[in-house]
């Protein structure tokens, strides 16, 4: 059983489906029963904390509180490239830090990135 | 364990920026992260090829690696691509073979560019 942390990079509408495949790849390490420490949204992947109603997004919320997963979104890039509310985040969606993804990068086996 | 940051795209390039910043925050948190090179990208570590973004600079940034005490940059040049030079900080030049080889010493390898 391995620890894993995800980084999410691709906006919920991206039509390279990143989201999509992230959130398939955290459901099935689940399952496989390893501990997903982290999924942290970055670059276009803040976006997510704009489109509440978006089936990636809702997708991602429901997972993340099915399993207790904490959903992180980069707060600089959410305000200062994205301009987003940081207190109207999707309910399962936190805002934090880079340097909170470093620290769980640093405790887990791996790191996977979808961008 | 070891974390590698692959930087493939230009100084200009916002995913460039991104990558940047992760960079340093690994280092922030001493996990030393290796930075890598390739394409486009070694021009952020020649001279006159600095960028700005909201007031910083992409090279001067890249220096606190030094401070952070992590690796030496591998700047990954092949073939007779003038590898000498004009560099803002020490690197190392290494070829694609060289780079497979190191990169399945690493565990956790990201990517911007």
């Amino acid at each position: 059983m391995a620890s894993l942390a995800l980084l999410v990079e691709s906006a919920p509408d991206a039509t390279d489906y990143r989201s999509e495949l992230a959130l398939a790849y955290a459901k099935a390490a689940v399952a496989a029963e390893h501990h997903l420490r982290m999924v942290f949204f970055y670059g276009a992947g803040v976006l997510h904390g704009k489109a509440a109603d978006h089936p990636a997004t809702q997708a991602w919320c429901e997972f993340a509180e099915q399993h207790d997963i904490p959903l992180m979104m980069c707060a600089t890039v959410a305000e200062q490239v994205y301009a987003l509310d940081l207190n109207a985040l999707p309910s399962a969606f936190q805002s934090g830090g880079l340097t909170e993804f470093a620290m769980t990068a640093a405790e887990t086996d791996q790191v996977v990135q979808f961008k | 364990m070891t974390i590698a940051l692959i930087q493939n795209g230009a100084a200009s390039d916002q995913d460039t920026w991104y990558g940047q910043d992760m960079l340093l925050s690994l280092a922030s948190v001493d996990l030393y992260p290796q930075l890598i090179l390739l394409g486009a990208a070694h021009a952020q570590l020649r001279q006159d090829g600095d960028a700005q973004s909201n007031g910083r600079s992409l090279q001067k940034r890249y220096g606190l690696l030094e401070l952070y005490d992590c690796p030496k940059p591998w700047v990954v040049i092949d073939g007779n691509t003038e590898a000498a030079g004009d560099w803002i900080m020490e690197v190392e030049i290494i070829d694609q073979q060289t780079l497979a080889e190191r990169l399945t010493d690493i565990q956790k390898v990201l990517r911007y560019g």
